[in-house]
């Protein structure tokens, strides 16, 4: 699932070149992504502080990542491996740093 | 320069004037339209490519700079193509100053972001097809959750 703050209509151009099964939703307020503790505010205009949660069934962050440069963004392959490193046990990488070197 | 029109006295001040600008802001076409190329998409966020289509840019006008030595015609652009050139270069400088630093360098530090270990704040959203996607929504299974700076 990805929030931003963007309009519906600029985010469907965008969405034809994403993978399906990734939800895409609008929040024009801001209002979750200053829940979220992400609101960021460039050029006079309100957006969100790129970062990346892993929620569990129970609603619990079991895994975050907040880049230090927005610029700086997981692949799909990066959550391949959160997501096979939680199924085998093996510890994951907790540090706000991108999980490639 | 002929002076028997006033009109065309004015073109030939605008017209060199309007191009050289151009010309010289060609930076950000050209790295546009690099960047948009799949198979470039990777290097698109790095300050070379940036100083690459900034390069590209002012070779250009510098070329056409120089052709205006050579033919006597092309004369009234020289002075508007430097001039576009420098402010062009200073306005390219200046944009990617903003992009490769000081927008990075002035993130929200997000540290009220909620912590591992702790309950991610429930939401409801209203997706386009009318359907209320909430947090609650997806109990029962892991989710993927990416806040996105816009729909960049």
């Amino acid at each position: 699932m990805g929030i931003s703050t963007t309009a519906w209509s600029d985010i469907e151009f965008r969405s034809d070149r994403l993978r399906d099964g990734l939800v895409l939703l609008s929040d024009p307020d801001g209002r979750v992504i200053a829940d979220y503790g992400l609101s960021d505010v460039t050029l006079g205009e309100e957006v969100a502080r790129p970062a990346t949660f892993v929620v569990d069934p129970a609603g619990v962050v079991r895994w975050r990542h907040l880049p230090q440069d927005w610029r700086r963004r997981l692949s799909a392959l990066d959550y391949l491996k959160i997501f096979d490193a939680m199924d085998e046990g093996v510890p994951v990488p907790t540090l706000d740093e991108p999980v490639h070197p | 320069m002929p002076s028997h029109s006033p009109l065309r006295h004015a073109a030939l001040r605008i017209v060199p004037w309007a191009l050289g600008t151009f010309l010289a802001a060609g930076a950000l076409p050209i790295y546009l339209m690099a960047s948009t190329r799949p198979e470039l998409e990777a290097y698109s966020e790095s300050p070379g490519a940036w100083t690459f289509a900034v390069l590209v840019a002012l070779l250009v006008v510098v070329a056409l700079t120089a052709m205006t030595w050579s033919r006597a015609a092309w004369k009234p652009l020289r002075g508007v193509l430097l001039s576009g050139a420098i402010a062009g270069s200073i306005g390219a400088t200046a944009y990617g100053t903003y992009v490769y630093w000081f927008s990075s360098a002035t993130l929200a530090a997000g540290e009220a972001a909620p912590r591992i270990g702790s309950q991610a704040p429930d939401f409801e959203i209203i997706d386009p097809e009318g359907r209320v996607r909430s947090l609650d929504g997806y109990a029962g299974k892991t989710l993927l959750l990416v806040f996105y700076r816009g729909h960049w």
